[in-house]
């Protein structure tokens, strides 16, 4: 943007010329600033303003409706700010031409640089005012043997392209330059900033990224807080993770359908690929094996519950067993869900003890089962735990990887697992507060303990509904993994990146290949050199210690020997 | 030449700006904000994957009839105001109107099948339904963007027997101001003006005034 105070070069006035009246105005900083000023202005009244949502556009009566609830606020001001535009900011015609006027200016601005940059580079000024050899800020005048073809030699070996412009009365002038080209990296620089406020612009009124916990089986969840025609659903299809063949997870995974309208999508999205619809990205962000689907019908066969109940991380820990027959058939392995509390003798809860119950099928695919009853509190770090029942005379204790035996089954404590536990405190059809617990053996599959809808803990297989006593039916309808996904939109970011390409490139023709442009006049008692280069090169420097190079012996300085020594 | 007479060089020629006729100048200029803007098109608006969208053509917020506005206030989504007139599908393709209903009280709920306190409400709204059948009473279930076989889904899975109606644009839904904090209802009298607003889940108190008022 035109800001610097150096004269602007105007059209020739030869009558009326209202295109040179349009670049002046253009090129004017205050104009420029004027502008930048007024769209920063309605930009934070469109921010702090309620803005007409999309779907009411072009529906008189939909906006009349929605303008009157601003009334609420604005009072007698909705009317007159409803007709200047301001519940419309960011569609009003005047807003966008703003923005459009700022970007013209911005490129009239630099065009009207570029082209005496570009000719100055093509077309440059090889002979200077004898002044100049006198004036320059990079100067250096010294004798050296070998006349002007020693310079340009010495020139040529510093990559310097030279020409000879004029030789008069055995005086020669030279005019060299390297990296003249490299001017053109201011721009390139410049247009990368501009890009990055492009980019920037487009990221923060065209992004988006929101959050959103998708369980499998649930409906797809809608990405916008306000509705309108363009609103995308996401669905959770199927949420994976992956595990190799010794267990270890390897990724996680998440199958989504989304949809707009009646175009729907589907695709996969993992940890480190996001995948995309609708021009949106959507990332794996975590992932939850702690949501079961319950269906819970009245005695009149109403649906009064068909959710999924989401355990939110709340768990509980138990012990964790496997059984195996004579042959090594394993019969059982997994946690036991806890089915009552022996509150002991004190008030406090140190010689509180937890029950359950280790039941087994007595072979593969039997329905005939075997039960031991368990008990187990935790002493020091360790939960310990007590078997009873079957075989055993006795209770007997257990630390984590003990194991006993009793006719035919050897059981083994594989140590504290904690499962998803949670209570409920208005589940329909219960009359207090219900606690479940989400177990998984796989032999028999996930069950749902339920305590409190009737006397004893009651364990619910997937899709097996179960009618208690009060009439109501509970139907466990399958254990389900959930994913976090992370939906984001950012049509800045690939400005951004072409931005941070050209910055780097400019920035690289900047400061790593500087320009030098020296002008030389070469008489036969001695030369004078006279150049420009950027601020902070030392040039007059340089230009000395080529001439030492070239045999001059009055061409270093003190300050440059010491300096080299 | 005269080396005296020569101009000085240009030290910084970036910095000035020239105005070099009205094609090279302002001409060039335009060139170059015409192609950015078409590159932005070609790949933030044209991009085929950001297509689709819902576009209800007739349904959404119509008109409310001079006639049927006797208080002569604007409708708009507020207590002691005419509701927002709107047409809007059943799942299955039967128009409603709610203006239509005038003579009875009407219940408008704003639900998703997403929407995990809908599901929870939903089957009050069936008994209250049921309960008050014999009463110019009805609710009006207004789903929001969803599809008509997801909604078709969600009142078979209930028994739902009250009519359900597409929201499948969401104008419905922005003009009562609601948003995806779902459920919304609200409670319009027989002259179709608002007497209550329930933002989230009707809770038993609400449903027993709900229950109380339509019975006046």
């Amino acid at each position: 943007m035109a800001t610097d105070a150096r004269p602007v070069a105007t059209p020739q006035a030869a009558g009326l010329d209202p295109f040179g009246t349009v670049w002046r105005l253009l090129a004017n900083a205050k104009f420029a600033l004027t502008l930048i000023a007024l769209a920063v202005l309605f930009g934070l009244i469109g921010v702090v303003v309620p803005q007409l949502p999309e779907a009411m556009r072009g529906n008189a009566a939909a906006k009349a409706a929605w303008i009157e609830l601003r009334r609420d606020d604005y009072g007698a001001f909705t009317g007159p700010m409803d007709r200047l535009g301001m519940f419309e900011i960011f569609q009003a015609p005047w807003f966008v031409g703003l923005w459009i006027v700022i970007i013209v200016a911005v490129t009239v601005c630099a065009v009207s640089r570029f082209r005496p940059t570009a000719r100055s580079i093509h077309r440059p000024q090889r002979e200077v005012s004898e002044r100049y050899f006198e004036t320059a800020h990079h100067r250096a005048d010294y004798t050296h043997p070998g006349g002007a073809a020693t310079v340009e030699a010495a020139l040529r070996k510093r990559r310097y392209r030279v020409e000879r412009v004029r030789e008069a009365d055995g005086t020669a002038y030279l005019f060299a330059e390297r990296f003249g080209w490299s001017h053109y990296g201011t721009f390139v620089s410049h247009l990368a900033l501009l890009m990055v406020l492009v980019g920037s612009v487009l990221t923060k009124f065209g992004g988006y990224n929101e959050t959103f916990a998708l369980a499998e089986g649930n409906p797809g969840i809608p990405i916008f807080a306000t509705p309108g025609g363009g609103q995308i659903f996401v669905k959770m299809v199927d949420a994976v993770r992956g595990v190799d063949a010794t267990g270890n997870i390897v990724d996680f995974r998440s199958h989504l359908e989304v949809t707009r309208g009646d175009r729907a999508v589907t695709c996969t999205s993992t940890v480190n690929d996001p995948c995309s619809a609708f021009g949106y990205k959507f990332h794996q962000a975590a992932f939850f094996d702690d949501l079961a689907r319950l269906k819970v019908t009245a005695p009149n066969g109403q649906v009064v519950f068909d959710q999924v109940v989401d355990f939110n991380a709340k768990s509980t820990i138990v012990p964790a067993f496997r059984v195996t027959n004579a042959v090594g058939q394993v019969l059982f392995e997994g946690a036991v869900a806890q089915l009552a509390t022996d509150t002991g003798l004190s008030d406090g809860r140190e010689d509180d003890v937890a029950l359950g119950e280790l039941a087994f099928p007595v072979s593969s695919g039997s329905d005939v089962y075997l039960a031991y009853a368990l008990s187990w509190r935790v002493v020091g770090s360790e939960l310990r735990v007590g078997i009873a029942g079957g075989g055993f005379d006795q209770p007997r204790g257990l630390s984590q990887g003990e194991s006993v035996a009793d006719v035919g089954f050897r059981v083994e404590y594989l140590g504290p697992r904690a499962i998803p536990a949670l209570r409920v405190d208005d589940l329909p059809g219960a009359d207090g507060p219900v606690t479940f617990q989400l177990t998984n053996d796989p032999a028999s599959g996930p069950r749902l303990a339920v305590a409190g809808l009737s006397e004893d803990v009651a364990f619910l297989s997937a899709n097996a509904p179960v009618e208690f006593e009060n009439g109501y039916s509970y139907e466990f309808r399958g254990r389900l993994d959930g994913a976090g996904i992370d939906v984001r939109r950012d049509p800045g970011d690939t400005f951004l990146w072409v931005a941070v390409g050209m910055a780097m490139l400019g920035l690289g023709m900047t400061f790593y290949l500087p320009r030098r442009r020296l002008w030389v006049k070469v008489t036969p008692a001695r030369s004078y050199f006279a150049g420009i280069a950027e601020k902070p090169a030392r040039y007059g420097r340089e230009l000395r210690r080529m001439g030492a190079e070239m045999g001059s012996r009055d061409a270093l300085r003190p300050e440059d020997v010491r300096e080299d020594g | 030449m005269d080396g005296d007479n020569l101009p000085l060089p240009d030290e910084r020629p970036n910095r000035r700006r020239e105005y070099s006729g009205a094609g090279s100048t302002l001409g060039v200029a335009m060139l170059i904000v015409l192609a950015v803007a078409a590159a932005l098109w070609w790949f933030e608006v044209r991009n085929p994957d950001s297509g689709g969208g819902v576009d209800s053509g007739e349904f959404g917020i119509v008109e409310l009839p001079q006639g049927l506005n006797r208080g002569g206030q604007k409708p708009a989504a507020q207590v002691g105001r005419p509701a927002p007139d709107f047409l809007l599908a059943s799942p299955e393709g039967a128009d409603t109107r709610l203006s239509a209903l005038r003579g009875q009280w009407v219940l408008l709920n704003f639900w998703a099948s997403w929407c995990e306190p809908c599901r929870s409400e939903t089957p009050d709204l069936q008994s209250l339904s049921v309960r008050l059948k014999e009463r110019p009473f009805t609710v009006v279930g207004v789903n929001q963007q969803e599809r008509p076989a997801t909604a078709r889904e969600f009142t078979e899975s209930f028994g739902l027997t009250y009519p359900i109606v597409l929201d499948r644009d969401g104008e419905v839904s922005q003009a009562y101001r609601v948003g995806r904090g779902l459920p919304v209802s609200l409670l319009l009298d027989p002259q179709g003006v608002i007497r209550k607003i329930y933002l989230g889940r009707l809770s038993a108190d609400a449903l027993a005034e709900v229950e109380r008022m339509a019975a006046t």
